[in-house]
Formats: structure tokens, C-alpha cells, sequence
């Protein structure tokens, strides 16, 4: 027979287990969100190079773009590209939020602002010639190195005082039920 | 369904599938006597959209709204150019961009100038006319034997007519014939029109030995095609200024012969124009003259240098009953016919309902 001491240790470890989990998951989406900018920044100065150097279609270039660039950035390329061929009698501005929303749900790290600035890039695509449309993607390029500066930060400050609150929430939780 | 037409509507569809949706569903409605002879789709702001088709203006009538708007003119802009202006930025400066398959897209809008009052750009588009280009397989035939020189050479041959009246259709098929009869042409296709080219295919059919060098200037391009093709004959469009001319003297004394397309109504404007010195001195000895009645690419009259027509009217209407279809202009659907005479005069927006 199991008796209730060791059943109270045994959820009193539970307890402490899923805190410091939950701790470190929610810091873990703070780092996740850095790597996910990190790879968006890379994937947008790479589509600002395409553009410059090969003047070719979005389509071609999106198709590129999946195999060279990484994570979620190729995720993105790879959302546009299949949205382009689909996406005939759809406006560009139309085609490239639909493909950031899809990333969106696919990378839940990522927050709202990042996808709002992202969405900017598709105002101006294929609208500009080529210098208007360097220009606007390393705009966009910027404004997510901003994002990136308060996604470094909050990792920072932010995912040490999460996982020291789901470890003492946790040990709180244990104490209750000793 | 012929493998022309097939073709014919396979190229049309191409050109259709770029356009907004509603406009795509209305134009797919055309009756096939109506899409087969369709020459143009103009776009224009805050106007109705307008078709022509088998030398008739239509009206075409939508049922969400009449006139092309501002954003929708943008919108399809943006289709047109498959999401890629920058990609068509040397094209748009001359104010037109070729499609897949020689369709020609006339732009007009805000020229963006650089120091050197060079157009740079076009932006804020207020019109688009997009020009189907046509593969109309045997319309040259009738022309063909004017050609010959008695020796095994082709006479340099002006094919002469104001727009619309089929002298790229005419001159893509005198190639094709020409190339298939043995020999080696060279086709300097500046807007892309002649061959339809398109990421390194070709969207006509011009013969098993022809060579294009394609979005060259004229000039230039007719010299790269002497150098390193070795042609018999050298096919352009749309010749007219002094330095085509210098160009077309370049072949002309290297051996080679001219099939040239240029725009004009008679003889003497070509007399007129920098190329008029080549029909003076007998160097260009074929003029032939189309014109678009009954239909484009019909061959008005042949000429000689000396002014001399070598074919009588009656006789030289080969390709004259092709695409009458004796509908005389009545309602098809979505579309009416609007008879030359509205709007002349006329203030208001475009004529909606």
C-alpha cells in the first residue's frame, strides 16, 4: 500500500517538475523568438541580393530562396512561392500577407509585431523597380533588426525571471500540498 | 478544334489568366467567333474596360462596377508584370512590356525622369492596352512567290501598314515560310513580339532555321545577327529610324537580304522615311501594303521600287474572308458593340449603363 506521505512527495515533485517546466518552455519561446528573427532578417537581406543581382520574376526567386535560406525564412519563400502559383488573379501585397500569416501560425513563437512588420514588405513588392525595391525590403530588414534588439532584451531580462517563477511556483505548489 | 486555334486559344488563355478574376470570367464568356478575332483589351482609369475584336469596339459590362478604378488599375499592373515590375524595368521605360507569348502591354502613366530627361520609370499607370499578338499559320503564302529574285537570294522586302493591319503576324509567318524553304534567318525581335519568346522558348513558330536575338535594339542587334549567325536573311520590326536604316544598309551590303516591317499607309511614306533612300536607289524592291479590311494582315497591294504595283486588287485578297463573321457588330453577351460615332464629342465618364 502505497500511503499518503509518499503520494503528497510524489505530487509535491510533479508539482515542481511542470513549474520548472513551464518556466523553461516559456523562456524557451523567448529564444525561439530570437532565432526566428534572426533567420527572417537572413532571408529578407538574401531576397534583397536576388532581387538586385538577378532582376528575376518573384516566383523564380521565392523558389530559390527555399533551398538557400534558413528555418523560418525558408518556411516564408516557401508559403510565397506555392501562394504565387496558386495565387493567380490575387494581388502581391494579398499573396505575401497570406504567406506571413500561414508562417505565423506555424512558428507560435513569433509575435503580432513581428508579423505586422514582416507584412510590411508587401506593400511595395513587385510595385518598384529595382532600387525602390531593395530599398523597401531593407527597410523591412531594419525594422526587424528592431524587433530582434526587444526580442534579445526580453530574452534576457525575461526568461531567467520565468523559469525562476515556474520553479518557485512550482516548489509553492509542493508546499501547499505538504 | 485545329491545332492553331488550339494554340490560338491556349495563348489567350495565358494572357487571360493574368487579369483580375472578374474581368477574366467576363472576358472567358467571349463568344468564340468574338475571342478569335480579339485584337485588344484597353484599360483605362475611371472608364469602362473596352474590347476590340474583329475591327469592332465593345464595351465590356461587369457586374460589380463599370470603370476601372485607381487601385484596380495598380492591381492589374501588378498581375500583368507577374508581381515583378522591377524584372520589366527596361521594358516599362520604353512604355510597353511583352507578355508570355508576344502579347504587347502598352503602358501610359507618370514618366520618372533621371538629370538627363531619360524616362526611368513609369508609375501612377492610367492606361493599359494589351495587344494580342497572333500566329496566323499560312498568311504569308500568297506573298511568298513576289519574293523571289530569280536566283536562289529573297528580295529585301518592306511589309508596310499603318497599326493594327497585321504586319508582325504577316512578318512572323513570311518567316517561318522562308526558314522552312531553306533559309537561315535571323530575326532581331526587339519587343519580343516576333517570337513570343519567354524564358528561352519560343512562343511561335518561326521556322526550323531561324535565329532571334531578342530585347536588342535594332541597330545593334541587326549587327551581332551579321557577325555570329551568318543569316540569309535578317527579319525586324518596326523599322523607321536613321539608325535602322544604317543598320539595314549594314545587311543590305553584306549580302544579306531585308524582311523589314514599318509603319505607314503608302508609298510615299516610305519614300518619306530614312529607309525611302534604299527604294530610291532599288535596294529594297517589294513593298507590300496590308491593311485591316476585311481583316488584319490582308495585302492591299505589292510593289516594286519604282512605285509599280505588281498584283491587282481583286486578286490579292487571300486572306480576306478568314474572320468575317458576318455578325455585323450585334450584342454578344457582356459585350456591345459600340459604333464609332459615341463618345465623339462626348465629355462624360465612359458610357456605362
Amino acid at each position: 500500500m502505497i500511503d499518503t506521505l509518499t503520494l503528497k512527495i510524489a505530487a509535491a515533485a510533479v508539482f515542481i517538475l511542470a513549474g520548472t517546466a513551464g518556466g523553461r518552455f516559456q523562456a524557451g519561446r523567448l529564444k525561439e523568438r530570437v532565432k526566428l528573427l534572426e533567420e527572417l532578417i537572413g532571408g529578407m537581406r538574401l531576397f534583397q541580393s536576388e532581387i538586385y543581382y538577378t532582376h528575376e520574376r518573384l516566383e523564380n526567386i521565392s523558389k530559390r530562396l527555399v533551398i538557400s535560406c534558413r528555418g523560418c525564412a525558408s518556411d516564408l519563400f516557401f508559403q510565397f512561392s506555392e501562394e504565387l502559383k496558386r495565387g493567380e488573379g490575387r494581388d502581391t501585397e494579398e499573396i505575401w500577407n497570406s504567406a506571413a500569416g500561414k508562417l505565423f501560425q506555424m512558428h507560435t513563437a513569433l509575435r503580432t509585431p513581428d508579423l505586422n512588420t514582416l507584412k510590411t514588405a508587401g506593400i511595395r513588392l513587385g510595385r518598384d523597380d529595382i532600387g525602390g525595391q531593395c530599398a523597401y525590403i531593407g527597410k523591412t530588414a531594419e525594422e526587424l533588426q528592431v524587433r530582434l534588439q526587444e526580442a534579445r532584451q526580453d530574452s534576457e531580462t525575461r526568461s531567467r525571471l520565468f523559469q525562476t517563477l515556474g520553479t518557485a511556483a512550482g516548489c509553492a505548489g509542493a508546499l501547499l500540498i505538504m | 478544334m485545329n491545332e492553331i486555334s488550339e494554340k490560338s486559344s491556349r495563348s489567350l488563355e495565358n494572357m487571360i489568366r493574368r487579369l483580375p478574376d472578374d474581368i477574366a470570367r467576363t472576358l472567358r464568356m467571349m463568344p468564340e467567333s468574338m475571342s478569335g478575332s480579339l485584337e485588344e483589351i484597353r484599360f483605362r482609369t475611371g472608364r469602362p474596360v473596352m474590347v476590340y475584336a474583329g475591327g469592332k469596339e465593345y464595351e465590356m459590362y461587369r457586374r460589380d462596377h463599370q470603370n476601372v478604378s485607381a487601385e484596380e488599375m495598380d492591381k492589374i499592373f501588378n498581375l500583368l508584370v507577374h508581381h515583378s515590375a522591377y524584372s520589366y524595368q527596361e521594358d516599362i521605360r520604353s512604355g510597353f512590356v511583352t507578355l508570355d507569348g508576344g502579347h504587347r502591354v502598352g503602358i501610359c502613366g507618370r514618366a520618372v525622369t533621371d538629370g538627363n530627361g531619360r524616362v526611368v520609370n513609369i508609375r501612377s499607370i492610367t492606361s493599359i492596352n494589351i495587344r494580342r499578338g497572333r500566329e496566323v499559320i499560312g498568311i504569308s503564302d500568297g506573298i511568298v512567290p513576289y519574293l523571289g529574285d530569280g536566283r536562289r537570294a529573297v528580295r529585301n522586302t518592306l511589309l508596310v501598314s499603318p497599326p493594327k493591319c497585321g504586319k508582325t503576324t504577316v512578318l512572323r509567318d513570311l518567316i517561318r515560310n522562308l526558314s522552312n524553304m531553306g533559309y537561315k534567318v535571323g530575326v532581331c525581335d526587339e519587343r519580343c513580339e516576333i517570337a513570343g519568346s519567354c524564358g528561352g522558348t519560343y512562343g511561335f513558330d518561326l521556322g526550323m532555321r531561324t535565329d532571334v536575338i531578342d530585347s536588342c535594339p535594332k541597330d545593334t542587334g541587326i549587327l551581332m545577327l551579321l557577325r555570329s549567325m551568318s543569316p540569309d536573311v535578317v527579319a525586324v520590326d518596326e523599322i523607321g529610324t536613321e539608325s535602322d536604316a544604317a543598320a539595314v544598309e549594314r545587311a543590305c551590303v553584306s549580302g544579306v537580304s531585308v524582311v523589314a516591317a514599318m509603319h505607314g499607309s503608302c508609298f510615299e511614306d516610305v519614300i518619306r522615311s530614312p529607309i525611302g533612300r534604299f527604294v530610291r536607289k532599288g535596294i529594297i524592291s517589294r513593298l507590300i501594303f496590308l491593311t485591316d479590311r476585311p481583316s488584319p494582315g490582308t495585302v492591299q497591294d505589292i510593289r516594286n521600287a519604282s512605285g509599280m504595283s505588281l498584283i491587282r486588287p481583286p486578286e490579292m485578297d487571300w486572306h480576306a474572308q478568314e474572320q468575317d463573321d458576318g455578325n455585323g457588330g450585334a450584342e454578344y453577351g457582356e459585350y456591345e458593340r459600340v459604333p464609332p460615332e459615341k463618345n465623339r464629342g462626348k465629355k462624360s465618364q465612359g458610357a456605362g449603363r
